[in-house]
């Protein structure tokens, strides 16, 4: 017995003599343990690197394949956005209007027959400068002071014009597409969501706290379609909503010489000079965006994003309005909305210029900054994640270029501005499913398609024939966490 | 200082500086044990850095079933017991017979300064010196010394009994010193 209790007692002094026993290590040591720390953090990384490098080349040739395909793709003609199409719409009404193209398609066979001829042969005639006020004011929907320079009776005019109701379909059947889209993407998140929530239900739930998130930063490609979405929205005060002075003088159409049907003709855009309706459509093109976004996670499932994007964006299509510089041998392909620009209509003062009726394909680029800003609700949030996107963007034009496809033809190029025919801002709305899947701790690879419409006008003539663009594709990238 | 639960988050992250701070809330005391684990001063300074290094790849596994402070002494003691391995393969320990009892149960340790135990213990051949720490200080028992070194108990018994005995001898002779020089 006293043995053990020897025994215990020797055990015991020692761990006694060693109980809290703590002895300052030499400042080296955790400096050595550091440097071990960034050893291996470096050969994560490179590690890492190796892997990006793979992933970024596997997403560039996805995100170019796919732009190729859509680019290829996109040079269908979409019959919403040919001007061509807004005709027959024109002969349904049986409200009189005052616009000379409808006026001419009403007429007997016989008149537009021997009318038609002679406006073709007439030759191309320079804009006087009555032609241009005329221009002016029909651009800005006036059209007592059109009726005013033909000398018609003002109140004719007036009563035209209560008369001369927008009956278009094109933008009814226009609106009406967004708020079914709208809505079954409203419902499909729903079912998603649902769906979704059941299979990540089993998720043990943990508190996160919006101070202890990280910001997170990203950079990305995009890629899909770019569809101008030309149409005639409410209002009506664009090129085809003419007064009466020119239905008058549609009827009695046979001195060209008067200087309201050159007014007529100028504001009705080039298609008058030809007499051969209107050739202009404009089909949907390719986009390209490079960007970085930069968030952060404010609820357990709600995350907000913002960031900024350079993008390319263009349509094609044909135009028949070609402007001849006939001092200087050049030509250029113009489009509707380019002929309403100050710096077209500052073109067309000068008597060195005329109108030509042959058609030209043409190209249109723009080139913006977008800003978006998105709330994102997090439907899974296991190492691969699922995020719906939603919100606005708002996108900065930086200018245009029309191109032509054919030859003998100048590019026309327009910076954003007073001169340019496009807004400097327009906002779009953007819907997006997210799929992300976490590499490491930081980092994460993204891929979303996206669904962006035009909630304002691109053109500056919103209530006429305007442009309420929608884009759709798909954006790849890599995204971190800043811890 | 944070609390252990904000050092435990801080160094999830990866956090430098808290990394540092749970390095110099615990060093200290891990640096005493690895001084009894080995022979020399560099010794145990690299297991103590090798022991952090694990502390701080590992600490995202860490399932507080136990505190902080008992979680990096076994990742420590882990460590120490590897580098001592190799010691332990090249001068294997072998059972130690005729061991002489202490006689005396009074406090040998009395007056002795930590570093005057930490250089007794350090001077204690390889095998017995594990084993003291293990059996003595840790309070392991002898079949899980047999476990954790891949010897059997009988060895891990009698090298700690050799352990002890030289210990005896040396307090002894302190004390003789000591008592001699006071009369």
């Amino acid at each position: 017995m006293e043995a053990a209790d020897n025994k215990e007692f020797f055990e015991s002094q020692w761990r006694q003599a060693f109980d809290g026993a703590s002895v300052t290590p030499p400042p080296m040591v955790w400096e050595r343990v550091e440097a071990r720390l960034a050893t291996q953090k470096e050969a994560k990384y490179k590690k890492a690197i190796f892997y990006y490098r793979w992933a970024a080349a596997a997403m560039t040739t996805v995100a170019v394949g796919l732009g190729a395909v859509l680019l290829i793709n996109g040079r269908f003609v979409s019959s919403e956005a040919t001007v061509a199409d807004a005709a027959p719409s024109v002969e349904k009404t049986d409200v009189p209007t005052a616009n000379l193209f409808q006026m001419q398609l009403q007429l007997p066979e016989s008149s537009l027959g021997t009318a038609v001829p002679e406006l073709m042969d007439e030759p191309m005639k320079p804009l006087s400068s009555n032609s241009r006020a005329a221009l002016i004011a029909q651009a800005a929907g006036s059209s007592e002071q059109v009726a005013a320079l033909a000398g018609a009776p003002a109140g004719i005019v007036s009563d035209q014009d209560e008369s001369a109701v927008n009956d278009f379909s094109t933008p009814v059947l226009a609106v009406l597409g967004i708020h079914e889209s709208a809505a079954l993407a409203s419902n499909l998140g729903k079912v998603a969501v649902d769906r979704l929530y059941g299979v990540a239900r089993p998720v043990p739930a943990r508190r996160v706290l919006a101070e202890d998130q990280p910001l997170i930063a990203g950079l990305g490609l995009g890629s899909g379609t770019f569809d101008p979405n030309y149409g005639y929205r409410s209002g009506g005060s664009g090129l085809f909503n003419a007064s009466s002075a020119d239905e008058g003088l549609a009827v009695t159409g046979n001195d060209y010489s008067d200087p309201r049907f050159e007014a007529f003709n100028s504001a009705a855009g080039l298609r008058a000079g030809t007499n051969s309706g209107p050739r202009e459509n404009n089909t949907q093109g390719g986009s390209f965006s490079v960007g970085g976004s930069i968030g952060k996670r404010i609820f357990r499932r709600l995350l907000v994003h913002t960031g900024i994007n350079y993008g390319r964006y263009n349509s094609n299509g044909s135009t028949s309005l070609v402007l001849n510089d006939e001092t200087n041998s050049k030509r250029y392909a113009l489009n509707q909305a380019s002929f309403n620009s100050g710096s077209v209509q500052e073109v067309l003062s000068s008597s060195q210029y005329t109108y030509e009726s042959e058609a030209a394909d043409v190209t249109n680029t723009y080139e913006f900054i977008s800003v978006p800003v998105k709330l994102g609700i997090i439907l899974l949030d296991r190492r691969t994640g699922i995020v719906f996107n939603t919100g606005i963007s708002n996108e900065f034009l930086l200018g245009n270029l029309i191109k032509s496809k054919d030859s003998g033809f100048e590019d026309v190029k327009t910076k954003s501005g007073e001169g340019s025919p496009y807004r400097n801002v327009y906002l779009n709305g953007t819907l997006g499913l997210e799929v992300n899947y976490a590499i490491n701790s930081h980092y994460k690879v993204v891929v979303e398609p996206y669904y962006r419409q035009a909630f304002t006008s691109l053109t500056k003539d919103a209530d006429g024939y305007s442009s309420a663009p929608r884009l759709w594709g798909v954006q790849a990238g890599v995204r971190y966490e800043l811890r | 200082m944070p609390t252990d639960e904000e050092l435990i988050e801080g160094c999830a992250r990866e956090d430098r500086h808290m990394q540092y701070q749970l390095y110099q809330k615990y060093s200290g005391q891990m640096y005493a044990i690895c001084l009894r684990y080995c022979k020399m001063q560099q010794e145990a300074e690299d297991v103590l850095q090798e022991g952090f290094v694990k502390v701080f790849n590992h600490i995202k596994t860490f399932r507080k079933e136990s505190s902080l402070f008992y979680w990096i002494k076994r990742i420590i003691i882990n460590t120490a017991l590897n580098h001592q391995r190799n010691k332990l393969y090249m001068y294997p320990m072998v059972d130690v017979t005729e061991l002489r009892q202490p006689s005396n149960s009074h406090d040998l340790l009395a007056g002795l300064q930590l570093e005057d135990l930490m250089d007794m213990i350090q001077s204690l051949p390889s095998g017995c010196q594990t084993i003291f720490n293990l059996y003595a200080i840790e309070g392991y028992k002898h079949h899980e010394i047999a476990e954790l070194l891949g010897v059997t108990e009988g060895t891990s018994k009698s090298q700690y009994a050799r352990a002890k005995q030289l210990l005896q001898e040396k307090l002894e002779k302190i004390e003789n010193k000591n008592y001699g020089s006071r009369r």
